[in-house]
């Protein structure tokens, strides 16, 4: 154990604390009933320059193929193992379209050069949405990977209403982290990357996805 | 500090202690008069210590505790009937309301210090929540800017006391310049320590003021008067300024003195 | 050395451009925090709620620091302490030498400011390049953040765009933010590309979950903790906080503050290195726990509450003295308000004392801050320590005891306010500093004391008669 771990230890235990605020305090996660969810939700994206489309179960996997011909993006990044990916690549067959798949089925390591240079866009699931701050909560895993929604400009989430949480609080408590740990990276995606730093000026696209398209499966 | 409860009178007090402040002694003497005449006006009996000085917050705000000891003890036995105490200043009012048990803390005086504390009232504060008092306008139409103390904002949380009084004077037109919340610079000591960066912020403030086309700056705070009248007079930038209890008391007066 | 507080805010308030810059950013972040707590009552409850978070969090820091430890070393996060930033930087600078790495990513972080991590890098022949927009722009520039969270505020976008120009190959004067922002997005996206390390820092450190929060809306800081193959994160020890239950409260309290956002455009919670199977993160993940005296902090009962702090700048967005001199006039790491009570206790008031004056103690810092630091009452704190020491100024220790005769001491007192009365016309018209910029207060013919005397003379004879 090291000499700086014991001396600040040392140091910390050696001095009394002050007391804990007396003070209480009331608050509570703001909860929102199940038909302001949704309201609130789009409410917050488009106020952070989301994109969303809203669809069905039937017709969500033409509705991204509309977003791929209409923006010309033909390099798209996909997930072969997920429900999702899978359709999207069976409507691209089945449309017979001129969109370009990679999996991504092997460490990045492996394409890195591809997913920097040439991939244009990315389609991933979303595991949960948080209505109070239209929130997108990205869990990824082997087969929907970390850099999914971060490298490509262009990032299309599929999210489906059932899903929505109200506050982060509940998504903590549902998840049941505290117990079970986290997974090794748990994202909350809450619009295209943005910046105001040069003169409070807002710009989008700083170094994550310029932009966001939510598809949203009504229940 | 919400002022939710502006409008609620508790008993009104036969009798009070009015603190004059330093300030208000040696260089706005008719303020202090001014505010007494508001509280007698409506049956309350003033008593005025004679041996009262300072509050002690220049030498405190500096860290000079031991100092600001010294002088404080001498108020808080001076001021000893268990009656308000009423002070015509945010920031005097403040330094005895929050900061004397602060102070005092791990003296033998901690407890007097923190009765004292209980019994201490910023002047619009006492007006409208103690005596809930109503004021008729017999003068002439006029737009008057009021200034705020940070002290009167923050700590007493006393704004809309202030300005309510304003408010019940029909031919006032009552503005606050633009970043009204922002301090005016006097700081006390921080005037004289770091007198470039005050006069920065009275600048602004003197300018805002003057932007607000009004005729007259009020204020609850002598400090802030010196520092932004002392300034506007060597701008040459013409505007009347005093103490709110001096206004006040000249509006609603039936004699020569009323404008 | 001795910071000069006071001569560089004389010579920041000259520059009218930064001036212009300041009060623009300050006004904007200002309204920004004012909307999104459009609730007072909520805001209240939230700061309580957040304070006490804090509040409990430190009153169990070695515990919670110990369990942090564990929970990190169970997820496969590597785990160092370090008392000083020398100990910090070798600790750091050993990992990447480990790794043979030569060009260094970075994320915002404050704490890395702290122990001036790029120039020891450098030194050693490691780039590490910036990679949030602010710092980036600012690191362009050769200077250091003039905000803790907005490191770019005192340029204006003609400014920026001059230095992209001078500084960036290939780049003609263009003041489109957009296209700028492309330009940095353009240079820094290779650079991602290229990495061998990624350095962060930690807004959150989660003990119950061995979990590292990040707040950002740009990505670079996941770019950085994601793309290159080792990560390493810099906290300070008081970063630490005990479950996860607490976090969306802090979270809500720091973004609203900050810049007015009810949330960040990621929240970007780390656990592990990359797992078995999984795809990309970092093979290695680093956490440096820093000290620099924020454990001789934790002993005074007052002063321990600065460690409260989640940075969110709120206070010196709020602060009339920052707004006006801008944050490299402090000279310090950390400027404003909580720079004013944290530069002090890290690097001692021999040093940093003089910034503790530049305070009117309007009391806009404490009122605002996220998590309810008396921040008014801490600098007092300070100048009350500094009061005590050897090395005060004999003028002003003068000063008061004279103070304390006059007002102590009625007689004394009667005696110099009629005298100031009595000689009103001759008194002093030129009192430096103060009628360099004001006319002279003028003391009245008579004292209240005077006054009421008189009254109290003239009621008593109208009663008897």
């Amino acid at each position: 154990m090291s000499t700086a771990r014991n001396n600040i230890l040392q140091r910390l235990r050696a001095a009394n604390s002050s007391p804990i605020t007396k003070k209480t305090s009331n608050w509570q996660p703001p909860r929102l009933e199940k038909k302001e969810r949704l309201i609130q939700f789009k409410k917050s994206l488009l106020a952070a320059h989301t994109k969303i489309i809203e669809t069905t179960e039937e017709s969500w996997a033409q509705e991204l193929i509309k977003i791929a011909t209409s923006k010309h993006l033909t390099q798209w990044l996909y997930s072969p193992l997920t429900e999702s990916g899978i359709a999207f690549s069976k409507e691209i067959t089945n449309q017979a379209c001129d969109i370009q798949l990679t999996p991504y089925d092997q460490t990045v390591e492996a394409f890195k050069d591809q997913l920097f240079h040439q991939i244009e866009a990315s389609f991933t699931e979303v595991q949960a949405g948080i209505a109070e701050t239209g929130t997108l909560v990205v869990l990824p895993n082997k087969s929907e990977p970390r850099l999914m929604s971060l490298v490509p400009p262009v990032h299309v989430a599929l999210f489906r209403e059932s899903t929505l949480l109200s506050n982060f609080s509940e998504l903590i408590e549902l998840e049941d982290w505290a117990k079970k740990g986290l997974p090794s990276n748990a994202l909350l995606i809450s619009g295209p990357s943005k910046t105001a730093d040069i003169q409070q000026t807002l710009a989008y696209g700083a170094h994550g996805p310029k932009t966001l398209i939510v598809l949203i499966i009504r229940s | 500090m919400s002022t939710k409860n502006n409008s609620y009178k508790t008993n009104k007090p036969k009798q009070i202690y009015f603190f004059g402040t330093c300030l208000i002694d040696l260089f706005y003497p008719e303020a202090g008069l001014s505010a007494i005449e508001l509280i007698e006006r409506e049956g309350v009996e003033v008593l005025f210590p004679q041996q009262q000085t300072c509050c002690g917050q220049p030498p405190f705000n500096s860290g000079y505790n031991h100092e600001a000891i010294d002088v404080a003890a001498k108020q808080i036995e001076l001021f000893s009937k268990p009656i308000p105490i009423v002070v015509p200043s945010g920031s005097c009012a403040g330094m005895m309301k929050h900061h004397y048990p602060e102070l005092f803390a791990n003296h033998p005086m901690h407890s007097k210090a923190v009765k004292l504390s209980t019994r201490v009232y910023e002047l619009t504060e006492f007006l409208v929540r103690i005596l809930g008092i109503s004021l008729v306008d017999k003068g002439k139409p006029i737009k008057v800017v009021m200034h705020t103390s940070c002290s009167a904002r923050r700590e007493m949380g006393v704004t809309e006391d202030g300005l309510s009084l304003l408010r019940q004077l029909k031919q006032v037109e009552v503005c606050e310049p633009e970043r009204a919340a922002e301090c005016c610079g006097f700081g006390g000591t921080f005037a004289i320590k770091q007198p470039e960066i005050s006069a920065a912020m009275a600048e602004d403030k003197c300018k805002a003021i003057m932007q607000t086309g009004a005729s007259q700056l009020v204020s609850g705070d002598c400090g802030c008067l010196m520092n932004l009248g002392g300034m506007m007079e060597k701008n040459k930038q013409f505007i009347c300024n005093e103490h709110l209890a001096d206004f006040l008391l000249k509006r609603t007066q039936t004699n020569e003195k009323s404008l | 050395m001795k910071n000069h507080f006071r001569e560089q805010a004389v010579n920041a308030l000259a520059d009218t451009e930064l001036r212009d810059n300041f009060r623009g950013a300050m006004d904007f972040l200002r309204d920004k925090r004012l909307s999104a707590f459009p609730d007072s009552d909520e805001l209240s409850e939230l700061r309580t709620h957040g304070h006490q978070i804090k509040a409990k969090s430190l009153s169990r820091l070695p515990e919670l620091l110990e369990q942090l430890e564990a929970n990190c070393i169970k997820n496969g996060i590597q785990v160092h302490w370090a008392e000083t930033p020398e100990q910090a930087c070798e600790i750091i600078h050993s990992v990447i030498k480990k790794h043979d790495g030569k060009l260094a990513v970075k994320g915002k972080s404050m704490v890395s400011e702290e122990i001036a991590l790029n120039h020891y890098l450098e030194a050693r022949g490691i780039e590490s390049l910036e990679s949030d927009m602010g710092e980036y722009i600012v690191q362009l520039a050769d200077e250091t953040p003039s905000h803790i969270i907005m490191p770019a505020i005192h340029k204006n976008k003609e400014q920026i765009a001059h230095l992209f120009e001078d500084k960036i190959e290939d780049v003609k004067y263009t003041e489109s933010v957009d296209e700028l922002i492309g330009t940095g997005r353009r240079i820094l996206r290779e650079k991602f590309f290229e990495a061998d390390i990624g350095i962060s820092g930690v807004n959150f450190a989660v003990a119950e979950t061995g979990t590292l929060c990040l707040v950002e809306n740009e990505g670079n800081g996941r770019m950085c903790t994601t793309v290159p193959p080792v990560h390493i994160a810099i906290t300070g020890i008081e970063k630490v906080v005990e479950k996860l239950s607490d976090i969306p409260p802090l979270l809500s309290l720091l973004t609203r503050s900050a810049t007015g956002q009810n949330i960040s455009t990621y929240f970007n919670m780390i656990s592990s290195p990359r797992k078995e199977g999984e795809k990309d993160g970092p093979e290695e993940v680093h956490l440096v726990l820093l000290d620099n005296g924020r454990s001789k902090m934790f002993q005074d009962e007052t002063l321990q509450q600065t460690l409260r702090c989640i940075r969110c700048g709120a206070c010196m967005n709020h602060c009339p003295v920052y707004s006006r001199i801008g944050g490299h006039a402090y000279g310090t790491v950390y400027p404003g308000p909580i720079g004013q009570v944290v530069m002090p206790q890290i690097e001692g008031l021999d040093k940093q004392g003089e910034m503790t004056e530049g305070c009117s103690l309007n009391g806009a810092c404490g009122e605002v801050c996220p998590v309810e630091i008396p921040l008014p009452k801490l600098i007092r704190k300070l100048r009350e320590q500094k009061s005590a020491r050897p090395s005060r100024q004999g003028k002003e220790v003068f000063a008061w005891a004279i103070w304390k005769k006059i007002y102590g001491i009625p007689f004394l007192y009667k005696c110099f306010t009629y005298a100031a009365t009595r000689f009103r016309h001759v008194s002093p018209k030129s009192i430096s500093p103060w009628t360099d910029y004001r006319t002279a207060p003028k003391p009245a013919p008579k004292t209240l004391h005077e006054l009421m005397l008189e009254k109290e003379r003239l009621t008593k004879m109208q009663r008897i008669k």
